[in-house]
């Protein structure tokens, strides 16, 4: 069993917009003392309209939980596919990307914090 | 002028710039309605289970008879049974105290009379979500029934279910630049046929249009 609660994770991203095929950096912090269970960052697109919604994580980064304790901003990285979908922004529907930071606490009950940052992935050119 | 950061969340949900979260339109996961988007129409309160009766939905498609199934199933318990086309419609439906029935027409005739006998059996109360009148077999296994025809929605009644759930999704202390006016309501109206589904469709690509124009 897990709960998400509000975040006081930071997310802070180099770049907000990137093309398909690129890698996504950036620098997670959250003030903790003790180390959490797991920390997680991951990359997801989901559909968002009047069809069925499709979400899928395409990429994950892991943290050593114990380097949240230091008290700095810890660097991710996690890449984009060649092959999209990219960002888009229909009238029907809309293709949103996004970084998902977790960070999950130790304890019986999982109680997780989550954090996200949209991102836009656009075509690359050739 | 917007200040760089913000037009970049802008570019990236163009929803920004009508003060609102998202589209207001947007379909979710569970066809379940929150209450606070809820518009009475006279048959809001749940059936009694046990009452040994078919109440029967009758709408056409996207009438809002799976919602209306949905939130009484939240209210009462009891199982929920999704008739799909082709063969997976074969199958029995589940009685107990009480059941809901989702497109039942699709379910054949056959097996609507058993289930409809088991219902007699357990005294059960059936909620039928469906296109056509089943009250025929309901008659010849003896149990009782309560149409509800779901009536098509008028201008008026869409225009507020429309501007309620474009307040679900205005940002906090934020302007809120689209409201649905009684015109583009009415055109909305008589081009869904009585169909919610329509007319969400159409609202969310008329919300879209403003929200990447504005």
């Amino acid at each position: 069993m897990s709960t998400i609660s509000m975040s006081t994770i930071s997310l802070f991203l180099d770049e907000e917009r990137v093309a398909s095929g690129d890698r996504i950096s950036g620098k997670l912090s959250y003030p903790t003392q003790t180390p959490p269970q797991e920390v997680m960052v991951e990359l997801l697109w989901q559909t968002e309209g009047r069809g069925t919604r499709d979400r899928q994580v395409v990429d994950t980064c892991l943290i050593d939980p114990q380097q949240l304790t230091l008290g700095f901003a810890i660097p991710f990285t996690v890449q984009s596919p060649d092959e999209g979908p990219i960002t888009y922004n229909g009238f029907l529907f809309r293709i949103l990307w996004e970084i998902r930071a977790t960070v999950v606490l130790p304890g019986m009950v999982a109680k997780k914090e989550q954090q996200t940052q949209p991102v836009s992935v656009i075509c690359r050119r050739s | 002028m917007l200040k760089g950061s913000t037009a970049a969340a802008h570019r990236l949900n163009p929803y920004l710039s009508l003060g609102l979260q998202r589209n207001p339109f947007v379909l979710e996961d569970s066809l379940a309605i929150a209450p606070s988007l809820w518009i009475d129409r006279g048959y809001s309160a749940p059936p009694m289970p046990r009452a040994k009766q078919l109440i029967q939905l009758i709408g056409v498609k996207g009438a809002g008879k799976t919602s209306h199934l949905k939130r009484w199933q939240a209210q009462t318990g009891g199982t929920y049974c999704y008739y799909p086309p082709g063969w997976q419609r074969l199958k029995m439906p589940d009685v107990g105290p009480i059941a809901y029935w989702d497109e039942a027409d699709r379910i054949p005739f056959a097996y609507l009379l058993v289930g409809l006998l088991a219902a007699v059996g357990d005294r059960s109360t059936i909620v039928a979500g469906t296109h056509t009148d089943l009250s025929r077999a309901a008659f010849m296994v003896g149990l009782p029934v309560k149409t509800i025809r779901i009536a098509r929605f008028d201008d008026a009644l869409l225009q507020q279910w429309a501007n309620r759930r474009i307040e679900a999704v205005k940002i906090a202390n934020v302007a809120c630049r689209l409201r649905l006016d009684s015109k583009k309501a009415k055109e909305i109206a008589a081009d869904a046929n009585g169909s919610w589904r329509e007319a969400a469709d159409q609202l969310h690509v008329w919300a879209a249009r403003r929200a990447i124009a504005a």
